[in-house]
């Protein structure tokens, strides 16, 4: 690992997501079209994350290059 | 060296000086002095004298300008701002030397100085007459190399130098927070050793991530050049450095109190969380760092959260999730299922007669507020036009009234009227005559009466 890639998910931003649609999911004047759409973004998003738990590895990698495990 | 004059003194005994069988006591202050005592014979000299020679033998360069090293014991800080304290030597022989270092040298001293300090005094050895005392003046104190005492005074001159450069301690504002899921953790520690491991095993169960590891030897001659350039190799390439040491002595965590160390800790553009030795352990590093946590493996538990608790969240997330929005399509659905009620042909033709028996009633409501209206409004008129005739009635009644009056007034002031009853009206030229003093013999007078005019001639006036 040298430096950190920027297109990599973002589990925060992920997050950070979830808790919007939950939040306009909880309010009662969202349109049906609306919570369709907010709760397939969300089981998307879900998936996404588990996912991102799941395959998370650990590596430990020496800062000049080498890799113990 | 100065030369003090020579005073009286005694010599005596003094069993309270532990270490010196003999010392010289304070001049006796006698009300009544005798002559001053002259040497008895050749070879015996006084006191005083005596006191010169020490003086003149220690003021020499074998005791001037030399270190002495020893433990401070017996330290006497005088409120005058003097430091009164003995250098000792425990050993096979024991030793003792008393010293004092004046204010003006004791303003620089960079460190506090306390009983059991090994400390390298610098000065010189001299002799005070008065006291019969010798002592060595301390010019200058430095920690002692090597051993715990100096490694303490060390530690708190680093303090004090780092503190006024303003590097320890970082300000709680500018500590910053780890970001709550890192991608990356920089480690700094030693390859070997049960600390890496620590932390490998609290990651691995918490937040499986990329670590790494930037090797540096944490103990020992040249550890921090180690420890400096660890930090600088991982700018820019994780989220937060964990700086960790295992626990170990004083000497062995010492490093973490060098200023190279501490100052790469607070300039690091990450941020660092400092976990050296144990709980009990402080060393600068801790000031300097954004967090301190006692332990390698709390440091693992802090830069990461608990891979088990977020997929709770996201499960919670998801029930959360798919019960609003059932709530919502349920909610919909009701509303739907009114609206198609509510559309029904048969609930419609109710509608409409309801709205027929509404009509019609308004339009009688309309038709029977409108008639009593008409009929109040007539019922108005009536009563109106009934006063109106009243009242003109009364009025031409008062006038006809009025004018008879009237009438009988004026006739009341017809001039002609008093001449029916056999008044004449007297006349000359238009004139009414109203004395004799209008008139003069044979003037023609006019006589009006009830029923015409006589014309008279004026004959006698009386």
């Amino acid at each position: 690992m040298t430096e950190i890639e920027a297109n990599e998910p973002n589990y925060e931003e992920m997050i950070s997501e979830l808790r919007e649609i939950a939040r306009k999911l909880d309010n009662p004047n969202t349109s049906v079209e609306e919570a369709v759409k907010l709760h397939t973004r969300g089981m998307e998003l879900i998936s996404k994350c588990e996912a991102f738990l799941a395959k998370a590895e650990l590596t430990i990698t020496e800062v000049h290059g080498e890799q113990t495990e | 060296m100065a030369k003090k004059a020579p005073v009286q003194a005694t010599l005596s005994f003094d069993e309270s000086e532990s270490g010196s069988a003999f010392s010289f006591i304070s001049p006796v202050k006698d009300p009544n002095p005798l002559p001053k005592k002259e040497p008895e014979s050749p070879g015996i000299i006084t006191v005083s004298e005596l006191g010169e020679r020490i003086r003149d033998v220690l003021d020499c360069e074998l005791l001037t300008g030399i270190t002495v090293t020893g433990e401070v014991t017996g330290y006497r800080p005088n409120s005058s701002g003097h430091l009164y304290f003995s250098l000792t030597e425990k050993g096979d022989i024991d030793a003792a030397v008393s010293c004092v270092m004046w204010k003006y040298a004791a303003k620089h001293l960079a460190f506090p100085l306390k009983d059991g300090l090994a400390v390298n005094i610098t000065g010189h050895v001299d002799y005070y007459p008065p006291s019969g005392r010798m002592q060595f003046i301390v010019k200058k104190i430095e920690p002692a190399s090597g051993g715990k005492t100096g490694l303490y005074l060390q530690k708190e001159m680093w303090k004090k130098q780092l503190e006024a450069e303003g590097v320890i301690p970082r300000p709680e504002s500018e500590k910053r927070d780890p970001p709550l899921f890192p991608k990356c953790v920089g480690v700094v520690t030693s390859r070997t050793g049960s600390v890496l491991q620590d932390i490998r095993n609290v990651l691995s169960r918490r937040y499986p991530l990329p670590v790494l590891l930037a090797p540096a030897q944490v103990q020992g001659a040249g550890a921090e050049v180690s420890i400096v350039s660890a930090i600088e190799s991982l700018q820019g390439k994780v989220d937060v450095i964990i700086v960790a040491r295992g626990g170990g002595s004083f000497e062995d965590l010492f490093v973490f109190n060098h200023p190279d160390v501490v100052r790469a800790i607070r300039r690091s553009r990450v941020p660092i969380i400092s976990a050296v030795g144990h709980e009990t352990d402080t060393t600068l590093s801790d000031f300097a760092s954004d967090r301190r946590v006692p332990t390698p493996s709390a440091a693992a538990e802090t830069v990461v959260p608990d891979r088990t608790v977020l997929l709770n969240n996201l499960e919670e997330y998801r029930r959360r999730m798919h019960d609003r929005a059932r709530g919502i399509i349920s909610t919909n659905r009701s509303a739907v299922a009114e609206l198609k009620m509510r559309v029904d042909p048969s609930r419609l033709s109710r509608r409409l007669d309801m709205m027929h028996q509404q009509t019609a009633d308004i339009e009688e409501r309309i038709k029977s507020a409108f008639s009593r209206k008409l009929k109040a409004e007539a019922d108005g008129l009536e009563q109106l036009a009934e006063r109106i005739f009243k009242g003109a009635k009364t009025r031409i009644s008062t006038a006809v009234l009025e004018l008879s009056a009237q009438k009988e007034k004026i006739l009341s002031c017809d001039p002609k009227k008093p001449l029916e009853r056999g008044y004449a009206l007297v006349q000359m030229n238009g004139t009414v005559i109203r004395s004799k003093e209008q008139l003069k013999k044979d003037d023609s007078l006019t006589l009006c009466l009830s029923d015409g005019e006589v014309t008279a001639i004026v004959e006698k006036i009386s």
